[in-house]
């Protein structure tokens, strides 16, 4: 019995140790090995695939230059230093960026300045184009001038509400861009493409391999665009095509996106991403590449000119040949010297003489009655009165498009156009009557003049003294 | 007197106390000594910045300390805060569960630094409508670099940190640290797809346990529960470890930028890079 008292004693004192314990603890927390953490050091920062610039083709500075218009006059989202790399392969190439500027900044409108463009550049526009300025456009798009269209989805505005509760609201820029695309058939989506699983540095920053077949994209092997809004088109070629997982941010699919289109007459060109203008990624991949075929396109417009871009019709010195039956007095002296003056402002030089030179252009001021004047009305299947109608009856003039019209009161302004001349004939029933007729070709532009096509027909001011 | 005491010693009585009852008051006594298990509470209701996450490690630290503490709750309601802040505090919770088991319960929110300390637990409860997730990393970028007239420093990027492109890479290795995070916190729970996870989205409770973002759905007492069942203890108390860490009484810290009325916007007071998720409001500027 004593050897039991010890053992029960200390089981007596572990009892309530034990229970205790067993109270509160059913077991032990014992956690095998050690826990992962990322591995921080392996995590590196992304670097561009710069390109090569020995790979890029010289810039072909024998190209004709022309002038290129950069809009600014829709409060447009960017500043021209942005345009650098492009600007500079324009100048390379004998081209000028010319500004349009809004308000009071430029007294001239952009009808004059399409005058003589070659491409009109539209960045990032907050004001929506008016119903004018698209028809203006439209029509330089159809007489050979080229658009460029840049958005981006970074560019958005944020348009406050300060008379109500100071709400925010973000404007797209796509929307003002498509006001002036939709008669081209492109549109500008309100989104971003992106992919999560290959990306350049970010996951906006999406890769383009694939491309439209066009001269544009010639070369092109990999391009990479810094956030870029995608582009729809039904008629014209989508050149930037997307693939793999580039999803856009509308839907978070993926699949059949472009972020960039020309339209299907190929003078327009839209891109959704302005980003890669910019250094350092204007020399990320190919975009280097890319920018100088941009370049080429904008300076690649061949421009047919109509009167109505009067001075800007001729590439040549002219030559102002009154015809035989037209005395230079002092009248018409006036005016000659305002053309000349006007031709001058665009560097055009010009000189008076009895007949047409050779690799000159060429303006004639004659009457209707003017000897040898047909040959110059003829081809354009234009016919002239008589004298023997002119005598007896009322003078009609027969013009394609127009029909017989008095040629009271009137005068002609026609454009004619061969492979080594341009040639404008300003024609009156009268001489003097040519002083008006040169007037309305002056500042005013055609004010007072029916235009169609290349032929203006114009009312003078003393015509209607005919027969008084 | 010495006789009275051996007759006293042996009375049978007396034997049976000697041998029963003193043992057993000294095994009672003894049995004091082991702990009560207890929960620890760490709260973190504020987004992640130098003063919170420094309040969270020393609540982090003092249970790591104390053997008493077995298991901690994390609860959380946080739009998540500074990048360093969130990642120190991440790597002070992976050295607790080392010892002790962690569990988080999330409130209103846990998003994006806040789910960075989430995944850096062992177990994740939500409600069923909590805000849960937005795994990324957001910057702002500076402003291209210009020199001054009146302020002017050593190098072209003293006052701007860095190239805005520059700025705009660094965040890619913060991401890919904040992917490791869930994939290493979330094991084979983890149901959702790798862009899922990175698209930065915000799932409610239920979803983030359908995506095994989250483990399940569960209150803060039911998050007490699994810790201390993880703990395998039970009968333990519940005790918020900010007080006996040593820290004072909480104070709110002014991480978010206040309007001039004295408004609190979702936006931190300083441009930064930031695990910290900007809920879309009402549109007014901050």
């Amino acid at each position: 019995m004593t050897r039991l008292r010890i053992p029960l004693a200390a089981a007596l004192i572990a009892l309530p140790i034990l229970i205790r314990t067993v109270w509160f603890y059913q077991g032990y927390y014992w956690r095998g090995g050690s826990i992962a953490t990322p591995e921080y050091n392996s995590f590196t920062i992304p670097q561009p695939p710069l390109s090569t610039p020995a790979a890029l083709p010289e810039p072909d500075v024998s190209a004709p230059g022309g002038i290129i218009l950069l809009d600014q006059s829709h409060e447009n989202l960017f500043s021209s230093s942005e345009l650098a790399s492009l600007t500079g392969i324009i100048d390379a190439r004998g081209g000028r960026v010319e500004n349009i500027l809004s308000g009071n900044y430029d007294e001239r409108t952009l009808a004059d300045q399409l005058k003589y463009a070659a491409a009109y550049i539209s960045v990032c526009p907050t004001i929506s184009y008016s119903s004018g300025e698209v028809q203006l456009l439209q029509e330089f798009v159809q007489r050979g001038g080229r658009l460029l269209i840049l958005t981006d989805p970074t560019r958005s505005v944020l348009r406050v509400d300060y008379s109500g509760f100071g709400s925010a609201v973000i404007v797209a820029d796509v929307i003002a861009a498509n006001t002036l695309l939709a008669p081209f058939d492109i549109t500008f989506s309100d989104d971003y493409l992106y992919n999560m699983t290959e990306y350049e540095g970010n996951f906006r920053n999406v890769y383009i391999r694939n491309f439209g077949d066009h001269p544009l994209t010639d070369g092109l092997q990999t391009l990479v665009l810094y956030a870029a809004h995608s582009i729809q088109t039904q008629t014209g070629t989508s050149l930037l095509l997307t693939s793999g997982e580039i999803k856009s941010s509308r839907t978070d699919q993926s699949g059949g996106f472009s972020a960039a289109a020309l339209d299907a007459s190929g003078k327009v060109l839209a891109i959704g991403d302005m980003s890669f203008l910019q250094p350092p990624y204007n020399q990320v991949a190919d975009n280097a590449l890319w920018i100088q075929r941009i370049a080429d396109f904008l300076l690649g417009a061949e421009r047919v000119h109509d009167l109505k871009d009067f001075p800007f019709l001729f590439q040549r010195p002219v030559v102002i040949v009154p015809m035989s039956d037209v005395s230079l007095s002092a009248s018409l002296l006036g005016p000659i010297t305002s053309i000349q003056q006007e031709l001058a402002s665009v560097g055009v030089v010009s000189s008076v003489a009895t007949e047409a030179a050779d690799g000159k252009d060429l303006i004639i001021l004659g009457t209707y009655s003017s000897p040898g004047i047909t040959k110059y009305i003829d081809p354009l299947g234009i016919t002239l009165p008589s004298t023997s109608v002119f005598m007896n009856s009322l003078p009609m003039i027969d013009i394609p498009g127009f029909g017989s019209i008095p040629s009271t009161g009137i005068g002609l302004v026609l454009l004619s156009r061969t492979d080594t001349r341009t040639t404008l004939l300003l024609l009156a029933e009268e001489s003097y009557s040519l002083t008006d007729l040169m007037s309305v070709i002056g500042p005013n532009g055609f004010s007072n003049c029916v235009m169609q096509g290349n032929v203006a027909v114009c009312g003078l001011s003393g015509g209607s003294s005919f027969g008084g | 007197m010495n006789a009275i005491k051996t007759k006293w010693l042996s009375h049978p009585l007396a034997k049976v106390l000697l041998w029963l009852a003193l043992p057993l008051v000294v095994g009672i006594l003894l049995a004091l000594l082991v702990p009560r298990p207890v929960i620890g509470i760490v709260y973190l209701r504020d987004a992640i910045d130098a003063n919170t996450a420094g309040d969270l490690d020393t609540q982090i630290r003092y249970a790591y300390d104390h053997p008493e503490i077995n298991a901690v709750v994390l609860v959380l309601d946080s739009p998540g805060g500074t990048v360093a802040d969130t990642e120190s505090t991440y790597l002070e919770l992976i050295r607790l569960r080392q010892k002790k088991p962690v569990v988080t319960v999330v409130e209103n929110m846990s998003a994006s630094g806040a789910y960075y300390l989430a995944v850096g637990t062992d177990y994740i409860m939500v409600q069923p409508s909590s805000e849960v997730g937005n795994v990324g990393v957001r910057t702002t970028l500076p402003m291209a670099p210009l020199v001054l007239e009146e302020e002017v420093s050593t190098g072209p990027y003293k006052f701007f940190g860095d190239s805005r492109d520059a700025t705009l890479r660094i965040l890619d290795p913060l991401k890919q640290g904040f992917y490791r995070a869930v994939v290493l916190g979330r094991g084979k729970a983890l149901k959702a797809t790798p862009e899922d996870v990175l698209s930065g989205k915000i799932y409610i409770g239920t979803e983030a346990v359908r995506l095994g973002l989250a483990d399940s759905l569960g209150t803060q007492s039911d998050a007490i529960v699994k810790a201390a069942s993880m703990a395998h203890v039970w009968n333990f108390a519940v005790r918020d470890l900010r007080k006996p860490s040593g820290l004072p009484d909480y104070f709110a810290y002014s991480f978010f930028f206040e309007t001039k009325d004295g408004e609190l916007t979702s936006y931190p007071k300083k441009a930064g890079t930031y695990f910290l998720y900007i809920p879309a409001d009402d549109g007014r500027l901050p």
